[in-house]
């Protein structure tokens, strides 16, 4: 292990702080807009049930003025999952639509970024290692031209070409009208089918970047002088374009890679409204457009945490990878 | 002493979008077994260049565009990148300028030197690590250190690393090209004494690359100037301490103030170097030149051998010799 443990407590301990401030924020946003909170977070009219909705006021102390008050009484729900109830999907919890939101974005949009992230990392290493070369052209070529066409064109070209002309894939939905009388195994392809062109799209909208930035980082690093001697002291060159050339052009992307992850789940609204998706994008969308303010929370929250973690992981395994980080 | 390397009519060229650079020009001389000679000249002359072409390490737009390198008897030009790629390090390896980028930053020090060995013997297995402490033992440089990275070494230790890495297989020329021009004067001492400690016993054979002429002539047995792509003078130590004769040699000399003053910039020959695009059609030295007669505007002086060495003037050739006996005879009458 390379790092001691002030390091750890020092890394954790940031994440936790912002854990806390992004928690209070959450708290004091509805409360900063005009209008009454109350009737924001539990609205008797949303609800539709006078009932409900004093229970609701009651678990969030929203009964009393005192803004102190009500932030312990935040806190506390908050600490046992309690997210309040989401209007447009009365009774429902808000934790509850965000759970059954929560795999499909995980599912297409993590996938999505890994692969991307893979797929434009092989290919920049391998057009940097022969620039000048067919492939390297080829691939600088479509590169340029597809990270300068807006993403949601090519979502809607390729729902265009390849649900409605060709109709090898659905126009949107997550799984098929009928799935719940399925077979296991007509589920899972009915999931694999639906997801297939949103994945493939967010793959081809994000890859340019990936192989632009990584070309760029690999061509610098091969100019450096331990890659001369690399070559003369005779090491193979897999060796060389791997533990000397690729290891190093990684370091910069490591922490893009993190960051990208970290917006998993909060960042692909514009995917998962296009292709009719019901992960968390399109559930935060609905949420803004019918002003459901529990679920806006909810969903905040959610990207919040997830943006935190990965920031810390990204911490605490980049000097790992990287020797010359500073741990102090 | 015979020769270990003799490099032949040696041209490397630039493909630049200006035109083709001369960068190396039908460049001549040989280096002795266990000898250690020193190229210098002005920066951008070719010395790097030179270098690169002896070891095949040229990249991309540079090329060799003529001549022979010869190293043991055996030609090197000719070779297959294969069969190159197993000679280098075995028999020529190379200690690159810069102390801060000459190692890769996530390996340790002990992977880049078994890799090295590893690389051309794979059979050493676990010998190559005990060969890397050995290696350590040999720079002056604590064992234990083989377990650090790159930063956590000091510049000048890290020199002494690529130093060992260069040695690691025994050859028999090991091109140095700058090894301590970024390093402090002090610690820059140091290397070099170990450098020749080394020479003197293991016997190899050095190329010694630097534009510092008093470090120079301290260390190495016979010199090559070069000026602008082509080798004006080669001869040795003393001859160049004594009687430098091309007059660029002189030049050099006296933009020195003394052979233990001070590093600094060469300075002291007015004007600059010329295009290696489009050279000077006859001397390259010549528009610099306070000698010059008028062959050296239109006639490239060719490289000759006689007792002094290899020079290429026309001062030195036999009409030039004859011209300044004649003008010396008509100024004493
Ligand atoms: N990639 C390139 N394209 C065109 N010309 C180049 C290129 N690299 C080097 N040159 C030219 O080749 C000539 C010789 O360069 P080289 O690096 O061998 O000089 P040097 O004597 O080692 O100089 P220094 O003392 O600064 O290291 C220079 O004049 C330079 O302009
Ligand atoms: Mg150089």
């Amino acid at each position: 292990m390379r790092y001691n443990s002030v390091y750890l407590v020092k890394r954790i301990g940031i994440a936790l702080v912002t854990l806390y401030v992004a928690v209070t924020l959450n708290f004091l946003l509805p409360r900063l807009m005009k209008g009454d909170p109350a009737s924001a977070l539990a609205s008797e009219k949303a609800l539709g049930s006078q009932e409900v909705a004093n229970a609701l006021k009651a678990q969030f102390g929203l009964d009393n003025p005192s803004l102190w008050y009500q932030y312990a009484k935040y806190i506390k729900q908050l600490l046992h999952g309690n997210l309040g109830v989401s209007y447009a999907n009365f009774p429902s919890p808000v934790a509850d639509v965000m759970l059954k939101a929560l795999p499909w974005t995980l599912g297409t949009v993590l996938t999505a970024t890994l692969l991307s992230y893979l797929i434009g990392w092989l290919i920049g290493i391998r057009g940097a290692w022969k620039p000048g070369s067919l492939f390297d052209n080829s691939t600088l070529f479509s590169s340029f031209f597809l990270s300068s066409v807006p993403f949601f064109w090519i979502a809607i070209i390729f729902i265009m070409i390849f649900s409605f002309y060709l109709g090898w894939f659905p126009l949107g939905q997550a799984v098929d009208p009928a799935y719940d009388s399925f077979a296991w195994f007509d589920k899972a392809k009915s999931v694999l089918y639906h997801a297939f062109l949103p994945v493939f799209t967010l793959i081809i909208a994000t890859l340019a970047g990936h192989i632009l930035v990584l070309r760029n980082n690999l061509m610098r690093v091969l100019s450096e002088d331990y890659m001369l001697l690399a070559k003369a002291k005779g090491l193979r060159a897999s060796r060389r374009k791997y533990m000397y050339g690729a290891r190093n052009a990684l370091l910069p992307s490591f922490t893009g890679l993190m960051t990208s992850l970290g917006h998993v789940i909060g960042g692909a609204i514009t995917t998962e409204i296009v292709f009719s998706y019901p992960g968390v994008g399109m559930v935060t969308f609905n949420a803004i457009l019918n002003h459901d303010f529990p679920l806006i929370q909810g969903s905040f929250l959610c990207i919040a945490i997830s943006v935190i973690v990965c920031n810390l992981i990204a911490d605490l395994v980049y000097p790992l990878i990287d020797p010359r980080v500073a741990l102090n | 002493m015979s020769d270990l390397l003799q490099v032949r009519h040696l041209s490397i060229e630039y493909a630049s979008p200006r035109g083709i650079v001369k960068a190396v020009d039908d460049v001549t001389f040989s280096i002795g077994k266990g000898e250690i000679f020193g190229l210098a000249g002005e920066s951008g002359c070719g010395k790097s260049t030179t270098a690169f072409g002896i070891s095949r390490l040229l990249r991309h737009p540079a090329q060799i565009s003529g001549g022979s390198v010869v190293l043991d008897g055996q030609e090197l030009t000719t070779l297959s990148n294969d069969e190159f790629d197993k000679l280098r390090w075995s028999k020529i390896s190379i200690v690159l300028q810069s102390a801060m980028n000459n190692l890769n930053p996530v390996l340790k020090i002990s992977n880049q030197l078994i890799d090295a060995i590893l690389a051309h013997d794979p059979s050493m297995g676990k010998e190559a690590r005990q060969r890397a402490e050995q290696l350590m033992k040999l720079v002056d440089l604590p064992v234990d250190r083989l377990d650090s990275y790159p930063h956590e070494l000091s510049g000048g230790m890290r020199q002494r690393v690529v130093i060992a890495m260069a040695l690691a297989l025994r050859p028999s020329l090991v091109i140095m090209d700058e090894p301590t021009t970024a390093l402090d004067v002090v610690v820059q001492n140091g290397i070099i004494r170990k450098i020749v400690e080394l020479q003197k016993e293991f016997g190899f054979s050095i190329l010694f690359i630097t534009h510092d002429l008093p470090l120079m002539l301290e260390m190495c047995g016979r010199i090559g100037i070069m000026y602008a792509g082509k080798l004006v003078e080669v001869a040795s130590r003393e001859q160049i301490l004594q009687k430098p004769r091309h007059p660029y040699t002189q030049g050099l000399l006296n933009s020195f103030p003394s052979l233990s003053g001070p590093k600094q910039r060469l300075s002291g020959i007015p004007g600059h170097t010329p295009d290696l695009i489009r050279p000077p059609a006859g001397c390259r030295f010549c528009p610099r030149c306070s000698q010059a007669i008028q062959e050296c505007q239109t006639l490239p002086p060719p490289l000759v051998e006689d007792a002094g060495g290899q020079i290429a003037c026309h001062l030195y050739s036999e009409e030039g010799i004859a011209r300044e006996q004649a003008s010396a005879a008509c100024e004493r009458s």
